[in-house]
């Protein structure tokens, strides 16, 4: 694995075979003390160190690792972006979400939706999300948007649901819309 | 029975007097709840008279599943998944109310909640109705999927 690290600019041992590497595709890398031989897939920044790291690589396999690595990253992003749109969310959603990224697209789909119906009707919200497991029937799981609504609009924004329901749900996959549950709750 | 008594007997309970005022607006929260999913739930079955999965569905229907199998149901025939969603919103409320006991809630809001859910489910029973006699075919799969999953002992 550490010939992987094998750089074109430096002439190292191949124990040595690890640089600082800075942000973005400006930045030099620097030789620094190295602790122990490092596997690609232990780097806490690969997309950093991507555009480096793809001179030197020449095993197919570590170029899969890098590749897995960079998918796992940047899911791992998407997913967080997903997250940290609601106010609250349960730790078994992030790793739902991580495990079914069609639903995270989807999610984001009735997010903005969710975001735009509110905007529009002023409404002051927050939103959580969870998710629920039928402990009679474990295969069925349903993720949970809970939309915390002032009390005074609570019945209001009710009414209007329905036809904003409607127009979110019709466009989402049948997976998605059989699994994405919005709830409204008084705050 | 009529599963809408149960409706009819809640509202008759919330107007009296009781020494256990939460305990009461929780079972009320309840019977508000199992009318509205008895009377789908037995809505659905007679839907599937002819169907060669009644008797499938007649079992699962005496099994605890059956109140996320009718939601499913529900969302998988309609678009909108609206009905699905709401009937969903009122199981949520009666788990709620029947295993939290130390939830903090304000349980006449939960109440004129759940109530406004069922009148909603009420308004829509026709349409309920008529999407059970049309989308026989989308029902028997959903109701084959879940007698598989039951089947394989979950």
């Amino acid at each position: 694995m550490s010939s992987c690290f094998e750089d074109p600019f430096f002439d190292l041992p191949s124990e040595a075979r690890i640089y600082q590497l800075g942000c973005g595709p400006s930045a030099s890398p620097q030789r620094v003390t190295l602790w122990k031989p490092l596997e690609i897939h232990e780097l806490q920044h690969v997309d950093r160190i991507f555009p480096f790291l793809s001179i030197g690589i020449d095993s197919s396999a570590a170029r899969m690792n890098v590749e897995q690595s960079i998918e796992d990253l940047s899911l791992d992003r998407f997913v967080e972006s997903v997250l940290r749109r609601l106010s609250s969310a349960s730790p078994e959603l992030g790793f739902f979400l991580r495990d079914n990224l069609e639903i995270a697209a989807s999610l984001e789909q009735v997010l903005d939706c969710l975001d735009n119906f509110l905007n529009t009707n002023n409404v002051s919200y927050s939103l959580g999300g969870d998710v629920w497991q039928d402990l009679e029937a474990p295969f069925y799981k349903v993720l949970e948007i809970v939309v915390k609504v002032n009390v005074v609009e609570y019945e209001g924004i009710l009414r209007l649901w329905r036809t904003a329901n409607e127009k979110i749900y019709e466009n989402l996959k049948p997976s998605a819309r059989k699994m994405i549950i919005v709830l409204f709750e008084r705050s | 029975l009529d599963p809408l008594d149960f409706y009819e007997f809640a509202k008759e309970i919330r107007s009296s007097t009781s020494s256990f005022p939460e305990a009461k607006k929780r079972t009320i929260v309840g019977r508000v709840y199992y009318a509205v999913f008895l009377m789908i739930r037995d809505e659905l079955g007679q839907s599937l008279v002819n169907s060669p999965l009644k008797s499938v569905y007649d079992s699962l229907s005496q099994q605890g599943l059956i109140h996320s199998l009718v939601v499913d149901v529900l969302k998988t025939i309609e678009t909108s998944s609206y009905l699905g969603n709401v009937l969903y919103g009122m199981h949520r409320r009666r788990r709620t109310a029947d295993y939290r006991m130390q939830a903090a809630k304000n349980w006449d809001n939960e109440i004129n909640d759940i109530v406004a859910d069922a009148e909603e489910m009420l308004r829509n029973r026709s349409t309920m109705h008529t999407m059970f006699s049309q989308k026989g075919p989308e029902i028997d799969t959903v109701i084959a999927s879940w007698s598989v999953h039951a089947a394989g002992g979950f």
